[in-house]
């Protein structure tokens, strides 16, 4: 592994790749980094990157957060890759879980958003491919409805309520116990 | 109409139902489904496997991991409690001796829908069993039952008189399993089909090593179908809980182990990891037990009711129940952690002797119209 030990930076920097948010903005991230959304590493492997990735459903500032979070994980990645050799090594396993559980202050902080961004963090995590990411914005809408009404959910999200009365009766007779 | 928010309008449906798929709690979807059109649509479109509920005698339900306590219409409304003697997947059976059948007949209801189904009198449907010590079958699978709603898959359900289990039927369609566990070595039989019963009853897996003489045995046995989603073929599971000695009280934890039905080689074998990518659980009760699969599980536990074995000879009369509802044991670490902490007025456990109702899962399986509709438009 060329990534692997002390020269890990000098390594991956030999692969920059461009990308371009809607909004033309340009931004120079390592192939490690941009690899972890599978679309790009498509386009990588297809050899059509030169000149710049345009990324045209994805306004600089969502780009900017992305980035940032795939950042901090292809680090991650490459952390675990780099240290392999020593995976039996009981103070590895030590500084395993230390770096995990930075890794998930870094997650938690990272969803600290509005409504609004997080909704184009999933779009953009779904259109990128960014399996980590996706995962971790459902989850955070998932957690934000539990134990909430419908109601209650319509209000957080500013949700119309668009079904009949007769979808919504029918919703109540077979699930009256949902709604007490 | 106002402005529709992007929530609902420009979700993809994929991602509205990945959203689903994390929530543990089978309330919170169904509530989550009853927000607007789109993400009812996906709901539908992606339906999930059945999640577990935990019932507890006094008429309460819980949409496990939720500790919200609901009531269903009708449930608990007789007074002093709501004495079911049985339950399968979303299926609760009550003696409800009905009109004109001697007083024996068994009523199925669902707390759920609110259907309700007759059994025939079990004195009709008994039939004797092999070599098993003379034991005579009472039994009767609902898929038996012409009258029972249609694709009704109970695969638990024979009782011998006073409601105690002493056979399970296992499995709706292909390749029934009828287990009988006698006194501690359980035999699984495996029904083909197409093969009429008596003959069918031909194969089967001793419990061998299950039950080594143990004239102390503290250890009560599950039996979990596995696998198949409902359709059969899948794999038959037992799980051994064994408890501490009597006087330790609740600090002693109860210790699982899992065993696999090999039907080639007619024994059981141990199992270390359940599989399936660490999103499976077991959840076992004494009257009902299920595989469950999800986002939202670790993989490798099991999730148990740590009193449901209150009143078996081990127990000990003095034995103080615990403070929990529910516990989940790590098959990893072997450790036992405590859910569901007791309210000052949840009561699924009596003293009264003649009282066999305990608290159970039950496992919401009934489709919604909205899934029943996506199924007839597809």
């Amino acid at each position: 592994m060329a990534s692997a030990g002390s020269g890990d930076e000098k390594a991956a920097a030999a692969a920059m790749i461009t990308l371009i948010s809607s909004d033309n903005e340009k931004f120079e991230v390592t192939e490690a980094t941009a690899t972890l959304s599978q679309t790009i590493r498509h386009m990588i492997e297809d050899g059509c990157t030169d000149g710049g990735v345009p990324l045209p459903n994805v306004t600089s500032k969502i780009l900017a957060r992305v980035i940032e979070y795939c950042k901090k994980h292809a680090t991650a990645a490459a952390g675990e890759e780099g240290s392999s050799s020593s995976f039996s090594d009981a103070a590895f396993l030590e500084v395993d879980r230390a770096f995990l559980e930075e890794l998930e202050e870094f997650d938690d902080a990272f969803l600290e958003v509005d409504r609004a961004t997080l909704f184009d963090l999933i779009l953009a995590a779904n259109y990128l491919d960014i399996k980590g990411l996706l995962n971790l914005t459902c989850q955070k809408v998932a957690d934000s409805v539990k134990g909430k009404t419908p109601e209650q959910i319509r209000e957080m999200y500013n949700i119309v309520n668009d079904l009949t009365p007769e979808e919504e009766a029918e919703i109540r007779r077979e699930t009256q116990w949902a709604f007490e | 109409m106002a402005t529709s928010s992007p929530w609902t309008s420009s979700l993809p449906q994929k991602i509205v139902a990945a959203v689903l798929r994390r929530l543990p709690s089978h309330a919170d979807r169904v509530r989550f489904a009853a927000v607007c059109r789109p993400w009812r649509a996906a709901a539908a479109r992606h339906p999930l496997p059945p999640l577990p509920w935990l019932a507890l005698p006094d008429g309460t339900f819980f949409s496990f991991p939720s500790s919200a306590a609901l009531r269903f219409p009708g449930a608990g409304a007789g007074g002093g409690g709501y004495q079911y003697h049985g339950s399968c997947d979303d299926w609760l059976l009550f003696n409800g001796g009905a009109a004109g059948s001697d007083g024996e007949g068994y009523l199925l209801a669902n707390p759920f829908t609110g259907a309700t189904a007759r059994l025939p009198p079990l004195s009709r449907v008994r039939f004797a069993f092999g070599d098993g010590g003379g034991a005579a079958l009472a039994w009767r699978g609902i898929a038996d039952d012409r009258r029972a709603p249609r694709g009704v898959t109970v695969r638990k359900l024979a009782m011998c008189s006073g409601g105690r289990l002493v056979a399970a039927l296992v499995g709706a369609e292909a390749g029934h399993v009828l287990v009988v566990p006698q006194r501690r070595r359980p035999v699984a039989v495996v029904r083909r089909p197409g093969v009429r019963r008596r003959q069918a009853l031909r194969r089967h897996v001793e419990g061998a090593g299950v039950g080594r003489p143990c004239p102390s045995a503290r250890q009560v046995h599950y039996l979990v179908p596995s696998g198949g989603g409902g359709g059969g073929g899948g794999e038959l599971l037992m799980v051994r809980r064994r408890f501490p000695h009597a006087g330790v009280g609740d600090g002693g934890a109860s210790r699982f182990e899992v065993l696999r039905a090999d039907l080639e080689e007619q024994r059981w074998e141990a199992v270390r990891s359940l599989g399936y990518a660490g999103e499976e659980a077991l959840f076992v009760s004494r009257l009902c037990s299920r595989v469950v699969r999800g986002r939202h599980l670790r993989g490798d536990e099991i999730f148990f009711l740590p009193d449901d074995c209150a009143g078996m000879s081990f127990w000990g009369p003095r034995r103080r129940r615990g403070d929990h509802h529910a516990a989940v044991y790590d098959m990893w670490a072997g450790t036992v952690t405590y859910l569901m902490p007791r309210q000052p007025g949840d009561d699924d456990d009596d003293d009264d002797d003649d009282r066999h109702t305990m608290a159970t899962w039950l496992f919401h399986t009934s489709a919604t119209t909205a899934r029943r509709d996506a199924l007839k438009n597809k």
